[in-house]
């Protein structure tokens, strides 16, 4: 029974326990970290390791050779702090009259707890999913007589610059909007913000193609800064001297890797370039189980364990995936259809569906499409997607604790008050990108 | 008449003669009663001379003795220490008798890295609302009702839980997922 004694406690662990249960944060992210959470601002370890350890042939005779294991430690910040003050004059009087902290003050309080730590974690995904795992519309500039772009490395990985909008400007013959052969429309042939973090590489003839790297920052619209997916910048499989993978040519997926090894991709000539994901797909009943395909192939590519494995999507996805034909009898078991536990709501394709409602799952916008050419370019600003998650569980570590829990005084009436202080922060090292794959859809 | 020679009687002094004593007469159960006590002033009397003989030798001991060292002083703490860990353990025992049967599972419990730092009564009422040994026995089939009877809580006061949030907050949330947690 709560009194104003055990008031304080008794809201703390009433309004976790509802938000442990319902929030999605539980569901998708891990809690695999070291150290204690005792103030805003502290730091937890989590240890990550970039480089595979390479598995050498042993000649009798010979001596070994010995690898260093790129070893990084990411921190967690615990970077978030949230409060709750309010009076308890009234509910004083609820007390004497329920017995106990009134059930809808607790559930009103938890579910705002829950969307904001859901939304935090969710808006992390757009940020941290490695280059080459997104699903979505591909925006292609296919390579020319000349060069349309090219990279030129730095101590973290690269610079990639555009020529197109510089040569129109300078009378040549480049254009600034280009019709991508993905879908047919026309787009801002630029770097933008909303391409941030999304995967960016060379391409030319079908024989060489670049990995898949990540934009880290927007210089300009014909200038941006690259890095590997996972911030390395040598290791066992980094070419001699150089800070980016692949750069002889080939992804080592669909391609050789490093080409034929003649020549360095920073030296060829007629080179396009592609922006993956840079617009947002059309998902609908018809095409959304073969997305869910996709972000399996992606994980799958990348070894990721096939247990623990979650897709968060919007209610309007939910719907979608119901209808699908794919899907059509009900073969694919719903077996949380009745009691909804951390927004689990169906398992479909080796993935959990994770429900997030509301304002939860991010959003951006997609590249702009455009018109015209050089000075007469017009950009339209891109439709808004959103970004749907497909992720294993150790790709984020969440950490959070509910620091203080207390009934005072007010200040300036003869009256109580709770305040209540919630710290929380999350983090994806580096070496885990590579568990998440994400879709940009929009429907 | 003839005179006879004076003899001189010897003289007596009164030092060369006894002094009478005086006779008292005692009961038999006074008589007994002064022997006793002259038994008992008998024994006390050696007793402190053994220890008058004991104390001065204990003082040449500690003339003649060195300084302790610091293996000495090193034992003399860690011995207050180990008294002090069974002091300890006699009040959680004696508080939460069950423990007894399971206390070496229970310094298992302490000693997992999630626990350290627990305080020692904090701890011992955590680990038993989490092996059910802390759940009051219930008689029969009866569930509790409302009204004024005060529902079934873990056992764990306010300042417990307060404190269990405070140092160990993954072993906190651990027992409220699974329920283990009621003010």
């Amino acid at each position: 029974m709560a009194t104003l004694s055990n008031f304080g406690e008794q809201f703390a662990s009433k309004v976790l326990q509802k938000t442990y249960q319902n929030s999605v944060v539980d569901a998708i992210a891990n809690r695999e970290y070291e150290g204690e959470i005792k103030k805003p601002g502290d730091r937890v370890n989590i240890l990550s390791f970039l480089n595979s350890i390479l598995l050498s042939d042993y000649t009798v005779g010979s001596d070994m050779s010995s690898e260093t294991i790129i070893d990084a430690e990411d921190q967690l910040i615990v970077e978030k702090r949230k409060y709750y003050n309010f009076s308890l004059d009234r509910l004083e009087d609820l007390f004497t009259y329920g017995g106990d902290i009134p059930e809808n003050l607790l559930t009103d309080a938890s579910k705002q707890l829950e969307k904001t730590i859901d939304s935090y974690v969710l808006d992390k995904f757009g940020s941290e999913v490695k280059a080459g795992n997104w699903v979505g519309v591909d925006l292609v500039v296919v390579g020319s007589s000349q060069t349309e772009a090219s990279i030129a490395t730095t101590a973290t990985g690269g610079t990639v610059t555009i020529t197109t909008y510089a040569e129109q400007i300078l009378g040549g013959t480049g254009y600034t909007t280009s019709e991508n052969p993905r879908d047919g429309v026309n787009y801002f042939a630029g770097f933008e913000t909303s391409d941030l973090y999304k995967g960016f590489r060379l391409r030319s003839t079908a024989a060489f193609v670049s990995p898949w790297y990540r934009i880290s920052g927007i210089t300009s619209s014909t200038v941006a800064t690259l890095t590997e997916w996972d911030e390395a910048v040598s290791g066992s499989d980094f070419a001699e001297g150089h800070t980016l993978r692949g750069l002889f040519g080939g992804d080592g997926i669909s391609f050789p890797k490093y080409g034929d090894g003649n020549a360095s991709l920073l030296a060829m000539g007629s080179l396009g370039w592609e922006i993956q994901a840079a617009a947002a797909t059309a998902v609908t009943s018809g095409v959304v189980y073969e997305q869910s395909t996709l972000l399996a192939q992606a994980l799958d590519e990348n070894e990721v364990p096939t247990e623990s494995r979650k897709w968060t999507v919007p209610p309007g996805v939910i719907t979608m995936l119901k209808q699908a034909s794919e899907l059509q009898p009900t073969g694919i078991a719903e077996i949380y259809s009745g009691t909804v536990l951390n927004g689990r709501v169906m398992r479909l394709g080796g993935f959990d569906i994770i429900q997030a409602a509301g304002t939860r799952v991010s959003t951006r916008a997609g590249h702009s499409t455009s018109s015209g050419t050089g000075a007469d370019t017009a950009p339209v600003a891109g439709a808004t997607g959103y970004l749907m998650p497909a992720n294993h569980m150790g790709f984020i570590t969440f950490a959070d604790k509910w620091s203080e829990s207390r009934v005072v005084d007010a200040e300036n009436q003869f009256a109580k008050k709770y305040q209540g202080l919630f710290l929380f922060g999350a983090k994806v090292p580096r070496y885990r990108r590579k568990y998440a794959s994400l879709l940009f859809g929009s429907f | 008449m003839e005179n006879q020679p004076e003899v001189q009687e010897p003289q007596k002094t009164p030092e060369a003669e006894a002094p009478k004593a005086d006779v008292v007469t005692l009961s038999k159960k006074e008589f007994e009663d002064i022997s006793h006590r002259a038994d008992v002033s008998s024994q006390n009397f050696e007793r402190l001379k053994k220890a008058e003989e004991e104390l001065e030798a204990l003082r040449s001991n500690l003339v003649t003795n060195d300084v302790p060292s610091e293996d000495d002083v090193g034992k003399l703490k860690a011995e207050i220490a180990d008294i002090k860990a069974r002091q300890a353990k006699s009040d959680v025992l004696e508080t939460h008798p069950q423990l007894k049967e399971v206390w070496s599972e229970f310094e298992k419990f302490r000693s997992d890295p999630d626990n350290n730092g627990m305080n020692l009564k904090t701890a011992a009422k955590a680990f038993l609302v989490e092996k059910g040994l802390l759940e009051p026995q219930r008689k029969g089939l009866e569930k509790p009702t409302g009204g004024t009877r005060v529902p079934i809580s873990s056992g764990m006061s306010n300042e417990d839980i307060k404190n269990l949030r405070e140092t160990n907050y993954r072993k906190y949330i651990d027992m409220l997922k699974k329920g283990q947690l009621s003010i």
